[in-house]
């Protein structure tokens, strides 16, 4: 009897086929240097970002100045699934986390390229990597 | 007891093939051209003209279609609106990107990692058509 059950139960358990997924999406670089550090109301100007924060993702032109933005991007996901591919493709337990978070800085400039204020948000250090 | 030791060997084989029966997937992904970067220490604020950029990186890419980067970054709501397209023609904007995805696949467990990095130019020009600011920045070089 036991020369059968083991058989059939590994049998059972390559039917009901599970598996976990974990990707990992990175897009854009890292933010360079602390804006706090870096950034001074009415005294950076322009080219200063240009060279300590480089080229930015997006340019906006207001009418009273131009916006700069910039974006590094991350997406974590993990998912674990227990199902039955082959006779009735049955989903039996199915559990997904999905995670997209970005640092983000916006720079608002006065008609003369001169730094008049800024926003900035570290949401990558929010992701948890499961 | 010796009945359930006999079976070990066989249970240990199908681990070990299951182990064995795997896939590795690598991808990569080049789009625009690269921008030469000689040149760019050539790039003079105050004296570098627009033609002189033009004709050293080509044609700026705020005059071509928005590239595919840029369309998944708007579709992604990291950016709503293609990033180089801008409205004035004195910002000239030059991008090169990259993108590596790895994926390991076994039976029970997948990872799987994608990087997309760019190399970004943007020039600055003023209404004498003479380069006013720029960056660089060479991301690609964060790809491993």
């Amino acid at each position: 009897m036991s020369c059968v059950r083991l058989p059939a139960l590994l049998v059972l358990a390559m039917t009901l086929a599970w598996g976990c997924s974990i990707g990992r999406t990175y897009i854009g670089s890292e933010i360079r240097s602390d804006p706090r550090e870096k950034i001074q109301i009415g005294l950076t100007n322009k080219s200063d970002i240009l060279s300590i924060f480089g080229p930015p993702e997006r340019i906006t032109s207001q009418f009273d100045g131009d916006i700069f933005v910039y974006a590094y991007y991350r997406k974590n996901s993990s998912k674990f699934v227990i199902e039955e591919p082959y006779f009735t493709n049955l989903t039996i337990f199915s559990y997904a986390r999905i995670q997209e978070k970005k640092d983000h800085l916006v720079i608002l400039f006065d008609k003369d390229g001169v730094v008049k204020n800024y926003a900035y948000q570290r949401g990558i250090k929010e992701l948890s990597p499961f | 007891m010796n009945m359930t030791l006999r079976y070990i060997p066989r249970v240990l084989g199908v681990l070990f093939l299951s182990v064995l029966m795997t896939g590795c997937i690598v991808g990569r992904y080049y789009e625009g051209s690269t921008i030469p970067e000689e040149k760019i220490k050539e790039i003079k604020p105050g004296i570098t003209t627009k033609e002189e950029i033009i004709s050293w990186f080509g044609p700026p890419q705020n005059y071509l279609t928005p590239t595919i980067f840029n369309q998944i970054l708007r579709e992604l709501d990291v950016t709503r609106e293609p990033v180089n397209y801008y409205p004035f023609a004195n910002i000239l904007s030059y991008q090169y990107n990259r993108g590596n995805v790895r994926a390991v696949v076994l039976i029970l467990f997948n990872y799987i990692e994608g990087k997309v990095k760019s190399d970004h130019l943007v020039v600055f020009v003023d209404e004498n058509d003479k380069v006013q600011y720029y960056g660089f920045y060479k991301g690609t070089d964060e790809l491993r």
